[in-house]
C-alpha cells in the first residue's frame, strides 16, 4: 500500500511541476509577443540574475511558492488555488471556502488503466488557474495552455482520458 | 495497440523497471495536453527533449523517457496525423546503445509501419506542426 502511494505522490507531483510549468511558458510566449518581453526584463523583474532565469525556464522543477509568486507579479498575472474534490469534482476548495463550480467539470481517472499509480493522489486533486490581469474576460492561462475565460469549467485536471486515444500503438 | 507495449505503458508487464512514476507522468501529460518539449533535428547538444524526431531516417521519432538515467527507454513511432504519436518498438536505451545500432533500427523502422498498412504520415518542419498543446523545441529559447 504505502509503496503504491509513493508512486502515486511521485506521480502527481511530476505532472503537478509540469503544469505549472506549461501554464508559465504559455503566458511568456504570450508576453513575448505582446510586451516583447526578454530574459532580461524577466530577470530584472524576478529579482534574480539571467544565469538564473535560464535555468528557471529550462525544464518543469520543483518550484517555490516563491517562484511562482514572483513570476506571476512579473508576468502581471494573478494565480489562483483551488482544491477539486474527485469524489464530488464539482465541490472545490478554495482559500475562501468551499466553492461548487459548473456541474459540466468531469475528473476521469488520469489515465485509463486501472492502475493505483495513475489515479490522483488521495480524495483530492490540484487545480490552479493563472488569469491574465490585462485582459481578464479573454484568457486564462492553464497548465493545457490558453483557453477561452467562458469556458471556466476546464482545468488541468478536467480532461477526460484515455490512453489509448493518442498513444496509439498497432 | 500491441499487448506488449501496452502492459509495458501500464505496468501490468514483467518488466519491472519500466514503469514508475516519471514514465506514466510523461505518458499523462502528452495525452492531456500539457507542456511538452520536442525536437525535430535530433538532440545534438543532449537538451533532451521528450519527442525526438531521429536524424537521417524518414520521419522517425522516438518518445523519450529519460529518467532515470540508468533505466532509459524510447518509444520508438511516428505521427501518424497531428497529435497523433503511433508508437510501435519500445526500446532500453541501451539496447540502442552507439549511433550505429541506433541508426540501423531506426532505418527499418519502414518496415514496422508497413505492418499497420499503408497509413500515411505526419511529414513536418516544426514541432509545432507535430502537437497542438503548449510544446517547446528546447533548441528555440523561449524568450
Amino acid at each position: 500500500m504505502s509503496q503504491s502511494y509513493e508512486g502515486r505522490r511521485q506521480f502527481a507531483a511530476y505532472v503537478l511541476e509540469t503544469s505549472f510549468f506549461g501554464a508559465y511558458m504559455t503566458a511568456i510566449a504570450a508576453r513575448k509577443g505582446e510586451q516583447e518581453l526578454t530574459q532580461n526584463d524577466l530577470a530584472e523583474r524576478t529579482g534574480r540574475d539571467k544565469t538564473g532565469i535560464s535555468k528557471l525556464l529550462s525544464g518543469p522543477r520543483n518550484w517555490t511558492i516563491k517562484t511562482i509568486s514572483d513570476l506571476a507579479e512579473a508576468l502581471d498575472l494573478r494565480v489562483e488555488f483551488k482544491l477539486v474534490d474527485l469524489y464530488n469534482p464539482i465541490r472545490q476548495f478554495t482559500p475562501t471556502g468551499v466553492m461548487y463550480d459548473a456541474p459540466s467539470v468531469q475528473i476521469a481517472p488520469l489515465i485509463n488503466t486501472n492502475t493505483a499509480q495513475v489515479t490522483a493522489v488521495g480524495n483530492v486533486g490540484i487545480a490552479f488557474n493563472a488569469y491574465n490581469l490585462w485582459s481578464p474576460s479573454v484568457n486564462m492561462l492553464t497548465g493545457t495552455g490558453m483557453i477561452p475565460a467562458v469556458n471556466t469549467a476546464n482545468n488541468l485536471l478536467a480532461a477526460p482520458i484515455d490512453v489509448n486515444a493518442q498513444v496509439r500503438v498497432s | 495497440m500491441a499487448r506488449e507495449i501496452h502492459d509495458a505503458l501500464t505496468g501490468r508487464s514483467g518488466i519491472a523497471d519500466f514503469h514508475n512514476a516519471r514514465f506514466a507522468a510523461l505518458i499523462q501529460e502528452y495525452v492531456a495536453g500539457l507542456y511538452v518539449t520536442g525536437s525535430p533535428n535530433d538532440d545534438p547538444q543532449e537538451l533532451r527533449p521528450e519527442f525526438e524526431r531521429l536524424e537521417n531516417v524518414n520521419e522517425v521519432w522516438v518518445m523519450a523517457f529519460r529518467a532515470p538515467k540508468f533505466n532509459q527507454w524510447r518509444l520508438m513511432g511516428r505521427f501518424a496525423a497531428f497529435d497523433i504519436f503511433v508508437g510501435l518498438a519500445l526500446y532500453r536505451r541501451s539496447y540502442l546503445d552507439g549511433t550505429q545500432k541506433y541508426r540501423t533500427i531506426a532505418q527499418a523502422f519502414d518496415q514496422l509501419w508497413q505492418r499497420i498498412g499503408t497509413a500515411p504520415f505526419l511529414v513536418g518542419n516544426v514541432i509545432e506542426d507535430y502537437i497542438s498543446q503548449p510544446v517547446r523545441d528546447p533548441y528555440v529559447p523561449i524568450i
